[in-house]
């Protein structure tokens, strides 16, 4: 068992109206920022016993976006939203099976 | 501007900071402030280096705001860097003079790139000594690696992250020191070329820590940042036993290198020790391996060898896991003396079986490591 495989790890990330992710395995990803809010995984969006959803997406404004964000450990990022939300971390393994996004290039 | 905030800002103009020719709007601390009815509620980010004007400034503050209008009541937060500030109010609020053309990375209005908030930094590689049950031999695992470690030259940290019942000060020979506190800074503490910090060594040994999860991450968290560590090529980290608060919050506080996990050759330890390893799967934490405590009882009298917890099952579950074996430890009366005693077998008894195997076990682990990066 070893670390995350590369398509895991990101090299870099950086928003420019979207969230860009670049992949240590040469992936470039986009994701929407309303795409990732509403996909907050956190206890206060997704219940933590039944799993049912707990977040009204239409309660998240069209604007939304990332003020800031923070690696967490060694697996995921914690990003601080528009909304005031900040209690979700995103696994890094959720940006490339789960978080609905484009692939620009695969180098 | 409305007149209370031109009000506090005439105020604090006049304010000069520390041993500066600046004021405090223009030495730019002040990070946040809230005014609610009839109370100001400020943050203030003072640099260690100006740390002994904190007081004098925070009276200067107080009665700044309490000369204006509407303004009964006044905190004051002083905190040491933008990043506690940030954490204090719950995220990056721009400071009274941001507007004034801080540039906040790259493009207009958009976040900058994910900060990395990392303790533990200034070491090469972060261990995790980690099981999922107790009394299996962690921190005496814990103690004899790091001081193998130092027998090859290099140079090592331990931290002991089992706050309720902290073993490493009584192996270590420190127990009844205290840590030393320097300003807002602990100092750890050093027996046998190796720095520490311990709750054994904050609290009296007799006092019972009973806290509940948030404490013990604030406490986790204290000992990570606000330690002057030494640095150096490795830190230990003790856990305690089991997937608890603890781990989590060292998971997500420092960039793990990897984790050994320890554990008796009974079932009943490694059907827990395989709970550890899909724990730090989840954190994708790798595993660098396990280590087989308690492994088999040597006679000292005929060398006749007994297998008191059976033997070989570790070495079994970490092929099943598909983790490396780092190796097994012998039961032997100067392993259970050393920690005792304060000066664990690798150094008082270094010709020992057990002695020779946590040396085996560091080579190990170092190719291990040279694996993993």
């Amino acid at each position: 068992m070893a670390r995350l495989p590369s398509k895991y790890r990101p090299k870099d990330i950086f928003y420019d109206g979207a969230m860009h992710i670049i992949f240590f395995d040469g992936a470039h990803c986009v994701y929407q920022y309303w795409d990732l809010r509403t996909a907050c995984t956190c206890a206060s969006c997704i219940h933590e016993i039944t799993g049912e959803k707990l977040l009204d997406d239409t309660t998240v404004a069209e604007d939304i976006k990332p003020l800031g964000s923070e690696y967490v450990g060694n697996y995921g990022l914690k990003i601080n939203w528009s909304d005031g939300h900040s209690t979700g971390i995103y696994p890094f393994k959720g940006f490339r099976d789960s978080y609905p996004h484009e692939t620009r290039q695969v180098d | 501007m409305d007149p209370l905030e031109q009000q506090i800002r005439d105020a604090f103009s006049s304010i000069t900071f520390a041993d500066t020719d600046k004021n405090v709007l223009e030495a730019d601390i002040v990070y946040s402030l809230e005014i609610t009815q009839n109370r100001a509620d400020a943050v203030v980010v003072v640099d260690q280096e100006f740390e002994s004007f904190t007081s004098g400034l925070t009276d200067e503050l107080v009665t700044a705001l309490k000369s204006c209008d509407g303004v009964d009541e006044v905190g004051i937060n002083v905190v040491g860097s933008v990043q506690e500030a940030q954490q204090l109010t719950g995220g990056p609020v721009e400071s009274a003079n941001a507007h004034q053309g801080h540039d906040h990375g790259p493009g207009e209005g958009h976040a900058p790139s994910p900060a990395k908030k990392n303790y533990l930094g200034e070491y090469g590689e972060v261990i995790l000594v980690a099981s999922g049950k107790g009394g299996v031999g962690k921190s005496t695992t814990a103690v004899n690696l790091a001081l193998a470690l130092k027998a090859q030259g290099k140079k090592v940290s331990l931290l002991d992250a089992d706050i309720y019942g902290p073993s490493i000060p009584a192996m270590m020979g420190s127990r009844g020191e205290f840590s030393e506190v320097v300003g807002q800074q602990m100092l750890p503490v050093s027996r046998h070329g190796i720095e520490f910090m311990s709750m054994g060594n904050l609290v009296d040994e007799d006092e019972a820590v009973v806290w509940r999860g948030p404490m013990a991450h604030q406490v986790i968290e204290q000992m990570l940042r606000d330690t002057q560590w030494p640095g150096g090529d490795y830190i230990i980290i003790d856990l305690p036993p089991g997937t608890g608060d603890v781990q989590i919050t060292l998971a997500q506080m420092t960039e793990a290198s990897g984790a050994v996990i320890v554990s008796t050759p009974q079932d009943v330890a490694l059907l827990d020790a395989r709970k550890a390893v899909k724990m730090f799967e989840k954190v994708t934490i790798p595993i660098l391996g396990m280590v087989e405590n308690m492994s088999s009882f040597v006679c000292p009298h005929c060398a006749k060898e007994t297998p008191i917890f059976s033997t070989g099952g570790a070495k079994e579950e970490s092929e099943d896991q598909e983790v490396p074996f780092l190796g097994a430890v012998p039961i032997e009366l100067a392993v259970r003396e050393g920690g005792d005693n304060g000066t664990p077998v690798v150094l008082s008894a270094p010709d020992s079986l057990a002695a020779k195997a946590y040396a085996n076990i560091v080579l190990e682990l170092e190719k291990s490591l040279a694996e993993e990066a």
